[in-house]
């Protein structure tokens, strides 16, 4: 390969005058040798850009170090070819001369250690080698109601082959053999029946020439990788001694949707007691009934019990849900339905009162319309409150329900003829069981704020999905990792639709609770995602957050020595192993974190421009003087490029000072730093270390799941390192940042360096 | 608030929302009336409270409510409604419900609910007075009669002016009663000792005749004087003016008939209070209020109900009509005139009565300064009761 560098530093945004160009320029050739070093007053230019493109044509230049301002900007205009030209972009603008006093020797000396930090990796830096392969584009979508009919019919519409698998025999979902459904529009009357639309889709969809439909089916496994998936499918029912079918397909929408929370539960608020205590699907289904599937409006709402029209009737909202005891969660939907109901039984019953008990009344949107009009009806009275008990009176034939702390200032009681307990949905993700939760967050390092990291949802009946959505052939295991609940996990405040298997995606309300409205908008969602997946992939390139990155782990596998850290930690589960513990990497489920990078105590994993001997390279490039001066300290700065490197370049654009002992290199993911890097960082005799990364827990932002967790667990095993050299532990440190946090990083930072300061310099500096 | 079997009365809802035009169902119970509302205080929110409560119609718990009394309607409440629900509204339409729950013989109930109604039993009582004026006096004057002869003010005093005082006076009295049982009486939680009544009673004076409370619907921090200036206290005003020139009108012609009728002109004390202070202010303040209602542009004037106007306008019209009679007896226009110009005054002034004191927006004039009474006893007795229990 050929090893041209050209170092390109440029001195506009005033660079130029708060560095000493000329002197950057020497010590850049004096250090690195590159083949050309230059400065120019306007890199991003269309001059400064020639010029580059020029060194490249006529002096072959191939390795970029582009000294100017933050890589996340003007990449328009460096904007190179990545599998012939490595740009690195070193940061003198926001990182340097935006934090850091003017014409200042510490300054200086900053700079000068970036550009050779950029220019060591660099020379080592390899380019990528695309995977590029005819993959298979079809796309399953498992499940068929509203998401996944509309997942099913919409990526037909873009042109791909779809394998549709449901496991009933009719299409159509949940609400298919229900009554109406609610309104969205003023003036909310019509009612319009759920068949009417539901109908014409599933139509749509069986007619189309590119699904293929199994009804009466589920999925007995999936093993492969997106573009690659071997997909086996077998009858729902067990008895059935149809045979398995194989289908190979591209990428996977899981749409299995939801059920009802187990009545049986909800004993505690009087179910069980009569068949008039009923939950809001029996209440739906006691419709369809009395409607005889839909072929009549015009019928009374009648008890259960006796026959008799009901006069009189309860709803309690949250029935179960909210609850630590039951579902900690609100199910979104049921406060609409409630309403829906009582509307429906006004109409069918004029003389009937109904009554809503809430906590409070969840009704998105423009749903609020709706509420305000059922709130104005003259039969429904609404009030919040919490049930305390409900009673049975078989003499009268009464439900007495009663409510306390209620608006009125008091308690009340009500006797009624029906009660509708509103309870909540249970994602189809897999056989739920209860189960106390591990605390993962204890002796977390602080994060920014200087809290640690709390749960922000009640944990205490977490649910560990078991077996049955996808039964994936993955080595860590059969289902879809979950957080909470069942549903299975995304990132969810940066990437809601990405799960945490590459190439399947969560759709409708198996991904969290939702209308049908909502599913409908959801399943286009997924659909863009999974052609997105299928089609990045057989380029080669990886799929969020590393959107594009055409690098993958090489794993050396002679030297491994089948300690199974990389198939266990990788938060995608794209390494399955063998019998022996060996690792196989599957390059089309992998996302480029380098957590695996990270694990691997033998450094046997490595990117072709990002490896545990790159960045070795570039801390034995720093310049440690040895005088034990304030000034000499030195602490290195591992920042995600995720988070912590975008905040300390808006820190930067706020122009407010940063110590200048700090040296900040760039990484993938926290996850992806490697033990041998603090080794390196303290014989070289750095003074400090210091990650910064997002945050993890219950309510992680790291975009790689796991990886700054998995930093902290293992600087567990640095501690003893560390012990062993006679260094303190307090020389690491992790802190959890959030993007918004930048305002606390000059803090951040100086606490950290006053206490290396404390501790005294590096004792092995000079050796 | 104790246990009780809630059952929802879906007639009274029904005549809450006809006595009014508040739209108290949309209320979501944010609490934003109580907040800003500036008579009511932290023992005594309100309106929040009436507003579930009459959207659940529950009665008793709305029969024994005084807060409907205790606000003025400045409208405040109104005007931060997020949800446009006028709870100030509602206290208006609580306030016409409670008139006619307080009166057991059912005949408010009728008036409010159809303004046909009332017509109608105005019409009768007019034609009660032109029937019984007739058999008194005729129907017209004996030739070359005195006004006293042809029209002896002993006999309105004895046929007219003492039965109907007695008749409202024992009607009053009896709502009144029940207002108590229902208001104080109900109310197990509180005993109020004998001697509070008496030591009360000074707060039914005053409030029954400066409606104090009035002045204090402002709470903004001014001084009383800027308040003045600014118009603040115009409406409250008014009002004290209307409200006192009736008292004088209705002392006047029940004790001091005679002078009424009597020709003489000069300007003594008796005739500057009734003919002038009186007179103006009966007028000015019907008038006053007339044209309020009419622009809509303050938030107590915006919902007129069929009773508001009957009363203000037959109040005005007795006004002008007491007016025109009192000119032609000082301009000493012809007996005969008189004479007719007397009885139609009669026939506006007694359906006026007769209606309006018992039956409808006149009982105001008693319910509310008797509220603040019974409030005040309420609260100084659970004190009381409290520091007993302390105590012991």
């Amino acid at each position: 390969m050929d090893n041209n560098l050209g170092i390109y530093i440029c001195s506009g945004c005033d660079i130029g005058k708060s560095l000493n160009i000329e002197r950057l320029v020497n010590t850049a050739k004096d250090s690195n040798k590159p083949a050309v070093c230059i400065s120019h007053e306007f890199l991003c230019g269309p001059e400064g850009v020639n010029l580059i493109k020029n060194d490249i044509a006529e002096k072959k230049i191939n390795k970029l170090v582009i000294a100017a301002c933050s890589m996340r900007a003007k990449q328009e205009a460096f904007n190179f070819d990545p599998l012939t030209i490595h740009t690195e972009r070193v940061n003198l603008r926001e990182h340097v001369i935006w934090i850091s006093p003017p014409n200042d020797n510490n300054t200086q000396l900053l700079a000068e250690d970036y550009i050779n930090m950029g220019a060591s990796k660099a020379k080592k830096a390899a380019f990528p080698e695309p995977l590029i392969q005819d993959l298979n584009k079809t796309v399953l979508v498992v499940g068929g109601g509203v998401t996944g009919l509309n997942a099913a019919i919409n990526s037909a519409k873009a042109g791909y082959e779809v394998v549709l698998v449901e496991k009933k025999s009719n299409l159509g979902g949940f609400p298919y053999s229900k009554y109406k459904k609610w309104e969205t529009k003023p003036p909310f009357d019509k009612n319009i029946w759920i068949k009417e639309g539901l109908d014409e889709l599933i139509s749509q969809v069986e007619s189309s020439k590119k699904i293929k439909i199994y009804k009466n089916s589920k999925i007995k496994s999936v093993s492969g990788a997106p573009g690659k998936f071997n997909v086996e499918i077998e009858p729902s029912d067990k008895d059935n001694a149809a045979e398995v079918i194989n289908e190979t397909v591209g990428s996977i929408i899981a749409a299995t949707g939801w059920k009802p929370y187990e009545a049986k539960k909800l004993d505690y608020l009087g179910y069980g007691l009569t068949p008039d205590i009923l939950t809001n699907i029996e209440l739906e289904e006691l419709y369809s009934e009395l409607s005889e599937n839909g072929k009549s409006e015009n019928f009374t709402v009648k008890r259960k019990s006796d026959g008799s029209a009901v006069k009189s009737i309860a709803f309690i909202q949250c029935a179960g849900s909210r609850d630590e005891n039951h579902l900690p969660y609100c199910s979104t939907v049921c406060c609409m339905s409630s309403l829906k109901e009582a509307a429906l039984i006004r109409k069918n019953n004029p003389d009937a009162n109904v009554y809503i008990i809430y906590k409070d009344i969840r009704t998105p949107g423009e749903y609020e319309n709706f509420y305000r009009k059922m709130q104005n009806d003259e039969g429904i009275f609404m009030v919040k409150g919490s049930v305390s008990d409900i009673s049975y009176d078989k003499g009268s034939n009464e439900i007495g329900v009663k409510v306390k702390d209620t608006l009125f200032g008091g308690d009340i009681d009500l006797n009624v003829e029906m009660l509708v307990l509103a309870s909540g949905m249970v994602p189809n993700s897999g056989e739920i069981e209860y189960s106390q939760n591990i605390n993962l967050t204890d002796g977390n390092p602080p994060s920014a704020s200087g809290a640690s990291c709390p749960p922000s949802i009640p944990v205490s009946t977490a649910q560990v999905a078991k077996s049955g959505l996808l039964n994936l052939a993955y080595r860590q295991g059969k289902e879809m990792p979950d957080l909470a609940y069942g549903f299975p996990d995304s990132n969810f405040i940066c990437f809601p639709y990405e799960s945490r298997r590459t190439g399947i995606y969560p759709a409708g309300s198996v991904r969290m609770p939702m209308d049908t409205v909502f599913s409908v908008d959801d399943a286009k969602g997924a659909v863009l995602k999974a052609i997105q997946c299928i089609e990045q992939t057989s380029k080669g390139k990886a799929v969020h957050p590393r959107s594009n990155d055409m690098t993958y782990p090489f794993f050396d596998l002679p030297r491994c020595t089948q300690c199974k850290r990389c198939t266990e930690e990788c938060p995608f589960g794209a390494i399955d192993e063998d019998e022996k513990g060996t690792p196989k990497y599957n390059p089309e489920r992998c996302r480029r974190c380098g957590v695996c990078m990270g694990a691997c105590p033998v450094r046997i994993i490595s990117f072709k421009n990002y490896s545990p001997d790159i960045i070795s390279s570039m801390i034995k490039s720093l310049y440690i003087p040895e005088d034990p001066v304030d000034e000499n300290y030195r602490i290195l700065v591992f920042a995600c490029e995720n988070d912590a490197y975008p905040a300390l370049d808006i820190l930067g654009l706020n122009k407010i000072n940063l110590s200048s002992n700090i040296r900040v290199i760039p990484v993938r993911c926290l996850g992806s730093i490697n033990n041998v890097w603090y080794a390196d960082a303290l014989s070289k005799g750095i003074d400090g270390i210091l990650l910064l990364g997002c945050k993890f827990g219950d309510d992680y932002q790291c975009h790689f799941i796991k990886g700054s967790e998995l930093a902290s667990y293992r600087m567990g095993n640095l501690k003893e390192t560390l012990t062993r050299l006679v260094l303190e532990e307090e020389r690491v440190r992790q802190i959890q940042l959030e993007f918004t946090d930048y305002m606390k990083l000059p803090e951040i930072v100086e606490d950290f360096v006053n206490k290396i300061k404390s501790l005294g310099p590096n004792p092995y500096k000079g050796f | 608030m104790k246990n009780t079997a809630v059952k929802t009365d879906n007639e009274l809802v029904k005549y809450i929302k006809e006595v009014g035009e508040s739209n108290f169902k949309k209320c979501f119970q944010c609490g934003t009336c109580s907040a800003v509302c500036p008579l009511s205080t932290e023992d005594r929110p309100f309106p929040r409270k009436e507003m579930i409560m009459a959207g659940w119609g529950m009665k008793e718990q709305l029969i024994s409510d005084l807060d409907p009394w205790l606000c003025y309607y400045c409208g405040e409440c109104s005007k931060n409604c997020p949800r446009k629900a006028e709870p100030g509204e509602l206290m208006m339409s609580l306030r016409r419900f409670l008139i006619s729950a307080y009166d057991w013989t059912g005949i408010s109930k009728l008036l409010y609910k159809s303004k046909y109604a009332e017509y109608i039993a105005i019409l009768i009582v007019a034609l009660g007075v032109l029937i019984e004026w007739a058999i008194l006096f005729g129907l017209h004057p004996a030739a070359g009669a005195t006004l006293e002869q042809a029209v002896s003010p002993d006999k309105i005093d004895y046929f007219f002016d003492w039965p109907i005082t007695v008749f409202l006076g024992v009607m009053l009295t009896s709502f009144i009663y029940n207002m108590f049982r229902k208001t104080v009486l109900s109310d197990a939680g509180v005993k109020i000792p004998l001697k509070l009544y008496f030591t009360e009673a000074w707060s039914l004076m005053f409030n029954f005749f400066t409606q104090y409370r009035y002045a204090k619907c402002d709470d903004s921090e001014e001084k009383a004087s800027k308040k003045l200036t600014e118009g603040k206290y115009n409406f409250w005003l008014t009002h004290l003016f209307l409200m006192i020139s009736y008292v004088i009108l209705f002392v006047g012609i029940v004790f001091f008939l005679d002078w009424f009728q009597d020709e003489n002109s000069l300007p003594y004390l008796h005739i500057i209070l009734f003919d002038y202070f009186a007179s103006i202010g009966l007028i000015f303040g019907t008038l006053y209020f007339m044209v309020k209602r009419l622009t809509k542009k303050i938030e107590r004037s915006k919902f007129s109900h069929h009773t508001d106007w009957m009363f203000v306008i037959l109040l005005f019209l007795t006004g002008v009509s007491g007016v025109i009679l009192r000119a032609s007896i000082v301009y000493n226009y012809s007996v005969s005139t008189i004479f007719y110009i007397y009885m139609v005054h009669l026939m506006i002034l007694f359906p006026m009565l007769v209606i309006e004191v018992p039956f409808s927006k006149w009982s105001h004039l008693a319910y509310r300064p008797v509220a603040i009474y019974f409030a005040n006893l309420k609260e100084k007795a659970k004190s009381l009761n409290n520091a007993n229990t302390e105590i012991s």
